[in-house]
């Protein structure tokens, strides 16, 4: 340890910011107290009938729709046919995006022949071409699963074809120099070196893939947390739409962090 | 085994046209000789470095090994100014690599490269990754990973050019003693005159863009050399030498720009 001390150790001294208020997570008790309190204001304001129970019904009714539907089973089964649809159509999509991606990113050909196809296909929201792929698939499940795949394909395509891209050119050198073979150059280079922005990629797909299974579901399906809000929303049932809607930002955050998790586990040389 | 470099010219393809960057180059290096280059900015020394190991074809001229061409290329490592590192690799893998690359088994490799690890004073950060050291600290690595595949040749470009004045005192200090324990045969590339005196037995002097060789000079200073030797009165005249020829390229490669 003889070399941490000298000039080129580096610095351990915190901030001045993070010394004068050591350990005290300050903001987050205030943050905290807010959500509680408008939470408490809401309750006091829709019982005492101050603000209307049929666009704001307490939370309290919220919490015991939550548990009805959790109890019968129905929010079960609903979040079921999401998150298959959710996977299932991110798997079909991500995969071949990241290969192609990949691909591309590496040789200038195949780009020149991709990059028109996906500035023309990538702006088109993927919403709309539903009824269209409905033609094809018909309204069934593959109709569905085609619709997120097409949406989880184009993100993890230009995120994994700008991995290979910005891989610093030194990095090849450095290869090239030790003697390394292309299957080695991919294994120990590309693979490792793309891994960022191809986790960005998985990031933003599973995102968009949470969003148009729930879009499906609200126009065309039977099952899942789309197709329950929209039940919900036909009987004015207020309480069961907000327990749903809590269910999908549950299950957004919950993606949000397992992404992280994996992030942390799969590119432990990325300072945070 | 001693090389030589035959007329070796460079010219880059761009958008904007045909770029020299290196023009009738020819310098002979013999076997364990410490050559060091140096010369104005953008006048391709990098080039020039790339050409040796073999990273880029020149565009006419050729390397020759022992008479040989390039074909029977001695191994050579190249260590980079910096970033040469990969993040994704923990200091001991790095270090590893050349060794990985030649498909040493495992256990072997880590062994070589713990020693080596520990000889440039980074022991205790095997494990660590490249961005949790510094700069001066990554160097050593890549210097370590330089000379633990044991190349015939080491090639350097400007190993010690991103760092502070003090910690490249230490390292240029450190270098020499490694060498003197190998001896291989380097080439460093550098913008310091006065590093280009302490390191070399030879110092080239480059003219500025496209590069040829202006001057060759040898460095009469006895080794093992310290940081005094700088201090001598010839080689005070040497540098002040150099400094003269290398004013006059730089201020061309100026007005050039200008």
């Amino acid at each position: 340890m003889a070399h941490m001390g000298n000039t080129e150790g580096r610095s351990t001294q915190e901030p001045l910011r993070d010394r004068l208020s050591p350990g005290l997570p300050v903001e987050q008790l205030v943050t905290a107290f807010l959500a509680v309190l408008v939470l408490a204001l809401w309750e006091w304001g829709s019982r005492t009938g101050r603000i209307s129970t049929l666009f704001f019904p307490p939370p309290s009714a919220t919490v015991r729709a939550l548990r009805r539907l959790l109890s019968t089973g129905r929010l079960g089964g609903n979040l079921g046919a999401t998150l298959y649809r959710v996977f299932v159509g991110f798997g079909l999509g991500a995969v071949p995006g990241l290969i192609l991606g990949l691909l591309s990113g590496w040789s200038r050909q195949l780009r020149a022949v991709v990059d028109p196809f996906i500035a023309a296909a990538h702006p088109i929201p993927k919403v709309a071409i539903l009824p269209l792929v409905m033609i094809i698939f018909g309204i069934g499940e593959s109709s569905k699963l085609a619709v997120v795949a097409i949406a989880c394909f184009f993100p993890m395509l230009i995120n994994a074809m700008a991995a290979v891209r910005e891989i610093p050119p030194i990095y090849f050198e450095v290869a090239a120099n030790y003697g390394a073979d292309l299957r080695r150059v991919f294994s120990r280079v590309v693979a490792p070196a793309t891994l960022p922005l191809a986790m960005s990629g998985v990031r933003l797909s599973l995102n968009t893939a949470l969003v148009l299974t729930l879009a499906v579901e609200l126009v065309a399906a039977q099952r899942g947390l789309g197709a329950m809000m929209w039940l919900a929303w036909e009987t004015l049932r207020t309480a069961d739409l907000y327990a749903t809607l809590t269910v999908t930002a549950i299950l957004g955050i919950g993606f949000n962090l397992i992404v992280q998790a994996l992030e942390r586990y799969l590119i432990p040389w990325h300072a945070d | 085994m001693a090389f030589e470099c035959q007329h070796l010219s460079k010219t880059y393809r761009t958008r904007n046209g045909p770029i020299p960057a290196l023009e009738d180059v020819s310098f002979r290096v013999e076997d364990q000789e410490f050559l060091c280059i140096v010369g104005p900015s953008g006048c391709g020394k990098t080039t020039l470095l790339k050409l040796i190991a073999g990273l880029l074809e020149p565009t006419s001229g050729q390397i020759t090994f022992d008479g040989q061409p390039a074909d029977g290329r001695p191994r050579c490592a190249l260590v980079f100014q910096e970033h040469g590192l990969f993040p994704w690799m923990t200091v001991l893998d790095n270090a590893a690599f050349g060794l990985e690359m030649r498909g040493v088994d495992r256990q072997e490799r880590h062994n070589r490269a713990q020693a080596f690890i520990g000889r440039v004073g980074l022991g205790p950060f095997a494990n660590c990754y490249p961005h949790e050291l510094s700069v001066g600290m990554r160097q050593r690595v890549a210097i370590a990973r330089a000379f633990v595949c044991d190349p015939h040749m080491l090639l350097m470009d400007e190993p010690f050019g991103s760092l502070d004045a003090q910690t490249r005192l230490v390292l240029q200090e450190e270098l020499l003693r490694i060498w003197k324990q190998y001896r291989k045969q380097v080439v460093y590339v550098t913008h310091d005159i006065e590093e280009a005196i302490l390191l070399g037995d030879r110092v080239l002097v480059m003219t500025g863009r496209p590069g040829g060789i202006r001057e060759d000079i040898t460095i009469p200073l006895a080794r093992p050399r310290d940081l005094r030797a700088g201090e001598q009165h010839d080689v005070a005249e040497i540098k002040w030498h150099i400094w003269e020829i290398l004013k006059d390229e730089v201020r061309k490669s100026l007005y050039v720009t200008a």
